[in-house]
């Protein structure tokens, strides 16, 4: 599995136990399907926290990378089909994503998340395109005044006409989810896309106090799909750098692929770090 | 495509499962139970639904299915009387009833006008 969908999955898996999601598997309470209604509830519910558990310890130790990543996201759709009450958009995604990690290929593209990524702006633009209180306004001028009461809204739509502010707001999350739902199909412009997402979700964040459950923290990980992982890591250090030669073992260790080649040069540099076309150049002089 | 399926359908239909419409409207509500001639009190309506007698919920679709589904579910044949107060965005008061084996009129206190409709106060 390529590293930085590892990185994702094990990120993910981390924010679900940040939240304790696991341990808020639901007995059988309203399901989706009401077949579910006749399973134990105690035994469905324990039987999914173990299998989650034992994949997510599974997947940190990097043992059947693949098979913990269906059983995480399986445990967690199982979770969520079983209680209507247990429903959210964010644990939808972040099931769904845990799932679509599996099936992605060691090499290429992964369509699906990105896919995935990118049905999920789309859905959201387009919902709000066609609700009349995104249009107007409406919807902000009640999140911020009534829901997430907020000062600085409150100061900055006093100088504008009533409404003007809550209606640009609106728009642009609509214009921002359908731009970035183009932007991660074609899958031009990664870093646009990640510093987007992030900025975006950080100023509602910011404006409204709140994470919705896991859902931004799963977003900001399935970021990691549009990384491309380098191959090879050039690492040109100065020979005489006393620190490095006390830190440089610890990293070597941890370069568990063996991606980073150290090379000890008489650049001006203290440390140059060469990935692909782009190099990153350290100038510390601590121990010069 | 199972997923683009089911944002369309959100198109013509107020569920919003699996459509990925999240937090798209503010619906503040509160509902009266009453099962068997009894009208639940908070406690007794948080044990029976799994929800807040009064409450938010971004899809208020989302709330009528649970209250609906508990009914009709199993071991549930009690009759019932349904009666929810909701305001979507601070605005749009709506009124919702549903009854479960009664034909008769509303039997709770028929006095719920806009003022009773749930505010922020």
């Amino acid at each position: 599995m390529p590293p930085q969908l590892l990185l994702l999955a094990k990120l993910l898996t981390f924010c679900t136990f940040l939240i304790a999601l696991p341990f808020k598997f639901p007995q059988p309470f309203v399901p989706f399907f009401t077949c579910l209604d006749n399973v134990p509830g105690e035994l469905w519910q324990r039987s999914l926290q173990v299998a989650y558990l034992v994949a997510a310890a599974s997947l940190f130790c990097n043992r059947r990378v693949r098979l913990s990543l269906v059983v995480l996201g399986i445990s967690l759709l199982l979770a969520i089909l079983s209680s209507r009450l247990f429903y959210s958009n964010g644990r939808l995604f972040c099931g769904l994503v845990l799932l679509l990690t599996d099936l992605e290929r060691d090499r290429g593209r992964p369509w699906l998340l990105h896919f995935q990524l990118a049905l999920t702006y789309f859905g959201a633009g387009l919902n709000k395109v066609f609700h009349p209180d995104w249009r107007s306004g409406q919807f902000m001028e009640a999140l911020l005044n009534d829901n997430f009461p907020s000062r600085l809204y409150g100061v900055v739509a006093a100088l504008f006409p009533p409404m003007s502010v809550a209606r640009i707001m609106c728009w642009s999350t609509i214009v921002i989810e359908l731009i970035l739902t183009c932007l991660i199909l074609t899958g031009k412009r990664p870093r646009t896309i990640i510093w987007c997402v992030l900025l975006f979700h950080g100023f509602v964040m910011i404006l409204t106090g709140s994470f919705y459950g896991i859902f931004v923290p799963a977003v900001a990980t399935t970021l990691f799909a549009m990384v491309t992982w380098p191959e090879r890591v050039d690492v040109e250090y100065r020979e005489d750098s006393e620190l490095l030669d006390h830190v440089r073992p610890g990293l070597q260790a941890m370069d568990f692929d063996r991606i980073c080649h150290w090379r000890p040069t008489s650049t001006e540099h203290w440390l140059r770090v060469t990935a692909g076309s782009r190099t990153l150049t350290g100038c510390l002089r601590c121990d010069v | 495509m199972s997923q683009l399926g089911m944002v369309v359908y959100a198109r013509f239909d107020p569920m919003r499962y699996c459509c990925w419409a999240p937090f798209d409207s503010l619906n503040r509500y509160h509902v009266r139970a009453v099962v068997a001639g009894h009208e639940l009190d908070k406690w007794e309506f948080r044990h029976r639904y799994g929800l807040f007698q009064q409450g938010t919920d971004g899809a208020i679709q989302h709330v009528k299915d649970i209250l609906v589904q508990v009914e009709r579910g199993k071991d549930r044949g009690a009759r019932a009387v349904l009666s929810m107060t909701y305001t979507t965005n601070s605005i749009h008061p709506q009124r919702w009833i549903w009854r479960f084996g009664i034909e008769d009129d509303f039997p709770l206190d028929p006095a719920d006008t806009p003022d009773t409709f749930p505010t922020n106060e």
